[in-house]
Formats: structure tokens, C-alpha cells, sequence
């Protein structure tokens, strides 16, 4: 026998103990997750330090030098359902509280939306179809997963072919409908269409908005037509809406119970807030069960400010400030999402098209940054 | 359905791999792989975790670059491993432990402990000269590819690795 013969035999008779333990692809996940958790940690606790100082600093400081609180008393959260956020490394599950990722929903990387049903279990988000643009503004077609996790992972409920890329999507409070925003391409090469679906989990029935409301909606850089939210009583979706070549944007709320397009208001309210043409509207989200219709306002009066708010859904009235936003110059709010309680929240701040940090509000007034690197949220 | 499985067969498309996908069709010839370059085979499976934990999402929509890296990445961290444990092990003559195997006799058995025993003397890069060539069947291009040398280097190092293993098995007759 020669040294090569004796090589190989002695190679594949070692190689043949090769017996994966059944356990090994668990071991698996278990470590990509905590390598994740560990690299979204670093930032979070880099926030951490510094909202450690910013309190020290804060418990010194007269009353007078904090922002404006709701009711509530500081400090006082109630145990939340689990949010969702995509990072460049996918969705995932996310706890507001401490900033940490959990669970993720899979090897995905394209995803560009996500929606929590807000019962910590039922999630849903949006891939492009072929396409590894992490932005996938150029994909022709996606898929939306619905996903539940257990105590033994997660598992898929059911898949939504859509004829476009998923800007954003949103569960009904009740669980039973999924409301979507698909991007279709414009056949002239202008502005691309927005087109807004209803569906209904159980049974598959969509009802489909498309020009009237998209006809302001229509996408620009894949920024508008998007941020759904329902209310706690199924009847009306918020969202925010950019006007394609126009400029300028704004909320809107829908009816969706109504025949045709019926809005609370006409669709060019809430473009300025009443009575402040330096004000704006960036972000809407219904403030949970409460029924509020939560908001982010910038004012570029002096100098750009957000601020967290409640709006009249009629018209875009302050009806309450709830906190002012800390954001860096030359950044802007894409994003809010309240806890299905109405008493905590997160705002996405950051750069167009780049993942950005996330503040979370309480309803004590408290407001810090609690994760970094962030696309999406819902909660 | 697990949520990693979904992309398989679904409207991602068909060059997409889930990481389930990927660990179903590598896992075991790479642990097999860890388990020849490294010296235990709790150590092999470790190997192959965090191979498996480091590979980066671009790579799951590409499952032969996958299985290229992932087992770049088992070369790599058996190396740094076995420079950590050469150290504690630099004295240490005892053969290389084996599971008991029944189809094999005693005799062969022997036969493959004492060619493994002489393999592991090896230096970590003449080991993974020896099973990128005689396990993985890979052309030296290959193999330099691998290992992230030059052809020439592999060659060098396959040359003194029969060498070694020549004179180390001729000198236990």
C-alpha cells in the first residue's frame, strides 16, 4: 500500500466519524443570534453610558428643564409585547426596553418592511423578488411572510405574492386584516405609483386603493406612501404620503369602511400643520388601544425641531406634546411606532436610506436612544 | 415550516438559499473537514459553528461561494486553534483518539490511528495541504485558494508533509 493509499484511507475512515450531534444547527442559531445581539450591543451600550450621564445630569436639573410629559407616571411601563426591527442583518424581534434584538426571523437581508400584530407572536415583513439590493428600489415584485413565533421558534403562517416591492405594511389592532403599500413602476419612466391594499387574513379578499389616493401617494426615493397605521377600531389607516415631483407631504387618514376613497379630511391636510406653515407633519402612528393619533411634528422656524405629539386625525391639530425628539442635525425622523399600550414608543431618526438610531419615548417624558443601526420598526 | 426553510422553493428567488439549506448540504463533510485539521472532535464542532455563525448574509444567496468560505473560514480557525493548543501539546506523542467503529478490524484500525497519529505531528499548514489534497480531492489552484497561499507554497508544503509522514511512519515499524 502506498502513503498516498494509506492517506486516504486513514482520511475518510477518520472522516466517517463525522456524526453531527441533531443539536448542531440549534447550537447554530443560537450562536449567529448572540453574535448579532453582541454587535447590536455595542452601540446600545455606548447609548447606554450616555444616557446614564444625561440622567445624572437630569436629576440635577430643575423641573422646568424637562419636556413636556403626558399622563402617566415617569417611569411606569407596563410589560410590552415584543417590537420588530430590520437591521442590515434582517428582522428581528426587539425589545424596546433594553434595546436588544431577539429572535430572528431568518436568513434574510433584502427585507424592506416590517409589522408587528403587537400580541408579541404575529409578525409579517417584505422581501423583493429577485433582488439583493438591500434597498430593492429596483425590484419588479415582492413577497410578504407571516410569521408566529413559539416556544419552538417561528414558524410561517402563509405568504403574500405582491406585484411590486412592499414599502410598508401594518397589522389591524384585531389581528384579522394586513394593509400594504406596494410600489409599482410608472410605465412613462416618472414617478412610480403607490397602491394601497386591505386584505383580509382569513379569507384572501383585498381591497385595493391605487389612483385618487395614490395619486398624491405616488413614491419618491422610496420614502413615501408608507408608515401604516391602523386604528384600535379597524375603521381608519394613517399613513404618511409624499407628492412625486411636486414635493412636500403629509398624512393622511383613510376610511377604509367607506366605498371609494373617503378621507377624515381632504388629502392636503396635514401637509402644514394648521396654523404654522413652518410646521410639518413627519410620522403618524395611532397611539395604541388609546385611539390617539400620534405624530412627529419638525418645525424649521429657527432652528429644525421634532417634537412627539398627539394630533387631531381631522386635521393635523396639536392636540398634545408629549416630548421633544433630540435629533442630530441634517437627520430627519422616518418612522414611529407605539407600544400596543399607547404608553411607550419608538421613533426612528437617521439618514435617508441608511439605518439609523431609535429613540424611545415613556410616557414619564423619558426619552433615550436605544439601538443604532436600524432600517425599520413596528411594534 | 421553520421561518429559515421559507426562502426555499419560495418567490425569492431560485439562487436563494436559506442558512438551513446551506447547513443541510455542508454540515457534515465539514465537519468531517474540522475533524481532520483539528485534534478533537469536540473542538471540530466548534469549528464548525462558528464557521456557520460568521458567514455573512450576503453569502446565503450564493450556496457555492457559501460552501467555499465556510470552509476557508474551518482552515482558518483550525489554524489559530491548533497554534493555541501546539503549545500545551508540544511534548505530547499520545495517538490521535478515535471513535470505536465496528466495520473496522483492530488491525485496520491500527493501521489508520498510526497514519492520523502521524498527521497531527504535522504542521497546521502542512496538515491542510495533506486533507485539502487527499480528502477533499481539491487541484492545487484549489488548494492554494484555500489555504490563501501561492501554488508554489502548496507544493512546498505537500512535499515535506510526505516527507515528514515517511519518515515518522517508517520510524514506528
Amino acid at each position: 500500500m502506498t502513503l498516498d493509499e494509506r492517506l486516504r484511507a486513514a482520511l475518510a475512515f477518520r472522516a466517517a466519524q463525522a456524526r453531527p450531534d441533531p443539536t448542531l444547527y440549534a447550537r447554530v442559531l443560537d450562536r449567529r443570534r448572540r453574535r448579532r445581539r453582541a454587535t447590536a450591543l455595542v452601540p446600545a451600550v455606548t447609548a447606554g453610558v450616555v444616557a446614564l450621564a444625561v440622567a445624572a445630569v437630569a436629576v440635577t436639573a430643575p423641573d422646568a428643564a424637562r419636556p413636556p410629559t403626558a399622563s402617566g407616571t415617569p417611569g411606569s411601563v407596563a410589560p410590552a409585547p415584543l417590537a420588530a426591527v430590520v437591521t442590515k442583518d434582517g428582522p428581528f424581534r426587539f425589545d424596546a426596553t433594553t434595546g436588544r434584538l431577539g429572535e430572528e426571523f431568518g436568513p434574510w437581508r433584502t427585507t424592506t418592511a416590517v409589522a408587528a400584530a403587537g400580541d408579541g407572536t404575529r409578525y409579517a415583513f417584505a422581501e423583493p423578488t429577485a433582488s439583493t439590493d438591500a434597498q430593492a428600489h429596483d425590484a419588479c415584485a415582492g413577497t410578504i411572510y407571516l410569521v408566529r413565533f413559539g416556544t419552538e421558534g417561528s414558524t410561517q403562517e402563509g405568504s403574500v405574492p405582491t406585484e411590486g416591492p412592499v414599502a410598508d405594511l401594518a397589522f389591524s389592532a384585531d389581528g384579522t386584516r394586513l394593509a400594504y403599500v406596494v410600489r409599482r413602476a410608472a410605465k412613462d419612466g416618472g414617478c412610480a405609483r403607490a397602491e394601497l391594499h386591505v386584505r383580509t387574513l382569513a379569507t384572501g379578499a383585498e381591497r385595493v386603493w391605487t389612483d385618487g389616493i395614490a395619486a398624491g401617494d405616488i413614491v419618491m426615493g422610496g420614502t413615501y406612501a408608507e408608515q401604516l397605521s391602523w386604528s384600535p377600531d379597524g375603521r381608519h389607516l394613517a399613513y404618511v404620503a409624499g407628492e412625486c415631483c411636486a414635493g412636500g407631504g403629509g398624512f393622511r387618514v383613510l376610511d377604509v369602511t367607506a366605498p371609494g376613497e373617503s378621507f377624515l379630511a381632504p388629502p392636503e391636510h396635514g401637509t402644514y400643520a394648521p396654523g404654522d406653515p413652518s410646521c410639518g407633519i413627519v410620522a403618524v402612528a395611532y397611539r395604541g388601544r388609546t385611539g390617539e393619533l400620534g405624530a412627529v411634528r419638525s418645525c424649521a422656524a429657527e432652528e429644525m425641531t421634532y417634537d412627539l405629539v398627539t394630533v387631531a386625525e381631522a386635521d393635523g391639530a396639536v392636540t398634545a406634546t408629549l416630548a421633544r425628539l433630540d435629533v442630530a442635525e441634517l437627520d430627519f425622523v422616518s418612522e414611529l411606532a407605539f407600544a400596543p399600550s399607547g404608553d411607550a414608543a419608538l421613533v426612528l431618526v437617521g439618514r435617508p436610506d441608511k439605518p439609523g438610531g431609535l429613540l424611545r419615548w415613556t410616557s414619564g417624558g423619558d426619552v433615550r436612544r436605544v439601538a443604532d443601526g436600524i432600517r425599520h420598526v413596528s411594534w | 415550516v421553520t421561518s429559515s426553510a421559507i426562502v426555499e422553493g419560495s418567490a425569492v428567488g431560485e439562487t436563494e438559499v436559506s442558512l438551513a439549506a446551506l447547513f443541510a448540504a455542508h454540515h457534515r463533510r465539514l465537519l468531517a473537514f474540522a475533524l481532520l485539521l483539528s485534534d478533537d472532535y469536540a473542538g471540530a464542532e466548534d469549528l464548525v459553528q462558528e464557521a456557520f455563525a460568521r458567514l455573512p448574509g450576503r453569502h446565503l444567496a450564493d450556496p457555492e461561494r457559501a460552501g467555499s468560505y465556510l470552509r476557508a473560514t474551518v482552515l482558518n480557525l483550525s489554524r489559530s486553534r491548533l497554534r493555541r493548543l501546539r503549545t500545551a501539546r508540544r511534548h505530547d506523542r499520545q495517538p490521535v483518539a478515535t471513535l470505536p467503529s465496528a466495520e473496522e478490524s483492530a488491525m485496520e484500525r491500527a493501521e489508520h490511528d498510526e497514519v492520523l497519529a502521524a498527521l497531527h505531528r504535522l504542521s497546521p499548514r502542512q496538515r491542510q495541504a495533506i486533507v485539502l489534497r487527499y480528502w477533499s480531492d481539491l487541484p492545487e489552484p484549489e488548494i492554494a485558494a484555500a489555504m490563501g497561499v501561492s501554488a508554489g507554497a502548496v507544493k512546498s508544503h505537500t512535499h515535506r508533509a510526505m516527507t515528514t509522514l515517511r519518515r515518522l511512519l517508517e520510524a514506528d515499524r
